[in-house]
């Protein structure tokens, strides 16, 4: 049985879970851009944390704790379904209704193109707002890393739209 | 760039969120605080063992839910040479259980039925199992409850719920004169598709189920760890593809492993989904070869 501190860690978890399963998605989404899959990776990460939810140590670290844990779901997607996912066109229709945002979804597809190392960092850098520590915390490596992945991505980013 | 990109953010927070997310996120959390809750998950209790023998798989194939919902009667009537024996049929408790899921909107139940045996062994047989489906059924109902309630929650009009479909089925692993192993699995369908696994082996000349350490011998726990460590490195070796999850992961003791016997009367392990390995590799089975 738990005891009582995990069975608080449990509830604190689940309520986080309640209340930020959109952004869960949009992380898995935009990695494996598909609806099914994007679900999918979302329960299992969510089965697989509750069963380790003991492992966490410090609830303040829950975030960074269960990030990593969807990015190596999605990273087991990709480990899996070998082949590469389509730009969802969806979303694309649904940018044309304001042409302003034309830059925005070039850029955003442009990210698209990077290997998933570098891709993480940028989402979890400027679409999650997570803190450089975070990220690393997040991704099971450290801060140099996480900088240094980061400036390629950038430079990489750059090459791709053509901007010097 | 780094302006650019923390516009470019709100492409993505456009990304549409499909309604079923919600149900998806309820769904692994409600199957979690099940599994964690469902009697047959904890130990079991020695009360609640059940006793059976080879009229089991004939009290399988019969008794339980005939006073209970109309398509599972009419399934049975279907089949003339039944249908006399599941007149004979009547419950003398369980009743306004069956009611309660006669009315309730939530589920729809398809499962064998049981037929009350002649000896007071069969009976009490019989009683033992349909209490035991019975209460797989009314934690299942229970739950389409919770499904439901979130479903209003969500928006969603309380008569459009879509009752979820709960399906009772069995294996016979092993069958002798004096051995009786087999597997009752239950599942349910909504947006997902949900599986749990009880197993039983029973000694027929005593009635009573027979526990890991009976077929492995003192050493049981460390057989039963021994082979699936051997056999999961065997098989990450082959297909390094599927990773099982690391020992430190592990949430069960020796005395929680679900087992059964197979055609050759070895003992095989079975694990359910996400117990081992990542749901999408299915349940994991270890047969011990040396018992």
């Amino acid at each position: 049985m738990f005891s009582p501190g995990e069975d608080k860690k449990y509830d604190l978890f689940v309520e986080y879970v309640k209340e930020n399963q959109q952004n869960f998605y949009r992380l898995a989404f935009s990695y494996v851009k598909n609806e099914d899959a994007a679900l999918d990776i979302v329960q299992e990460a969510i089965t697989k944390a509750l069963y380790k939810i003991h492992t966490l140590r410090q609830t303040q670290y829950m975030k960074t704790w269960f990030y990593r844990i969807i990015i190596n779901e999605c990273m087991n997607y990709f480990r899996t379904n070998k082949a590469m996912t389509e730009f969802d066109d969806n979303l694309e229709n649904l940018m044309y209704e304001s042409k302003d945002v034309s830059e925005s979804l070039d850029l955003y597809k442009a990210i698209d193109q990077l290997e998933l190392k570098l891709k993480t960092v940028i989402i979890l850098r400027f679409y999650e707002d997570m803190k450089l520590q975070d990220i690393a915390k997040a991704t099971g490596t450290n801060l140099s890393t996480v900088k240094s992945r980061l400036y390629t991505a950038l430079d990489r980013l750059k090459a791709i739209i053509g901007e010097i | 760039m780094e302006e650019k990109l923390r516009k470019s953010k709100e492409v993505y927070d456009k990304i549409p969120i499909p309604n079923r997310l919600h149900f998806v996120v309820e769904s692994a959390i409600l199957k979690h605080e099940s599994s964690k809750k469902s009697i047959f998950y904890r130990k079991r209790k020695p009360y609640l063992k059940p006793c059976a023998c080879m009229l089991v798989i004939f009290c399988l194939l019969f008794v339980g839910m005939v006073n209970g919902s109309p398509a599972v009667k009419g399934r049975l009537l279907e089949i003339p040479v039944l249908s006399g024996l599941a007149e004979a049929v009547t419950f003398t408790k369980g009743n306004n259980l069956e009611q309660e899921i006669l009315d309730s909107k939530n589920i729809t139940v398809d499962m064998p039925l049981l037929k009350e045996g002649d000896t007071k062994t069969e009976k009490r047989i019989c009683a033992e199992i349909s209490d035991r489906l019975l209460a797989i059924i009314k934690s299942a109902d229970a739950k389409a409850g919770e499904y439901r309630k979130a479903y209003v929650a969500a928006g969603g009009k309380r008569d459009q719920f879509q009752p979820i479909a709960v399906d009772i089925r069995y294996e016979i692993k092993h069958s002798t004169e004096n051995m009786l192993s087999f597997m009752v699995i239950k599942s349910e369908t909504m947006a997902t598709y949900y599986e749990e696994l009880h197993c039983y082996t029973i000694d027929l000349r005593s009635g009573k189920e027979l526990t890991l350490e009976q077929l492995l011998g003192k050493d049981y726990e460390s057989i039963a760890y021994d082979t699936i460590r051997k056999e999961i490195k065997k098989r990450e070796e082959e297909n390094p593809e599927e990773e099982y999850f690391s020992e430190d992961m592990w949430e069960f003791t020796a005395d929680d492993m679900k087992f059964y016997l197979n055609e050759e009367g070895k003992v095989v392990l079975i694990f359910e989904k996400y117990e081992l390995a990542p749901g999408y590799m299915g349940n994991q089975e270890f047969v011990v070869e040396n018992n």
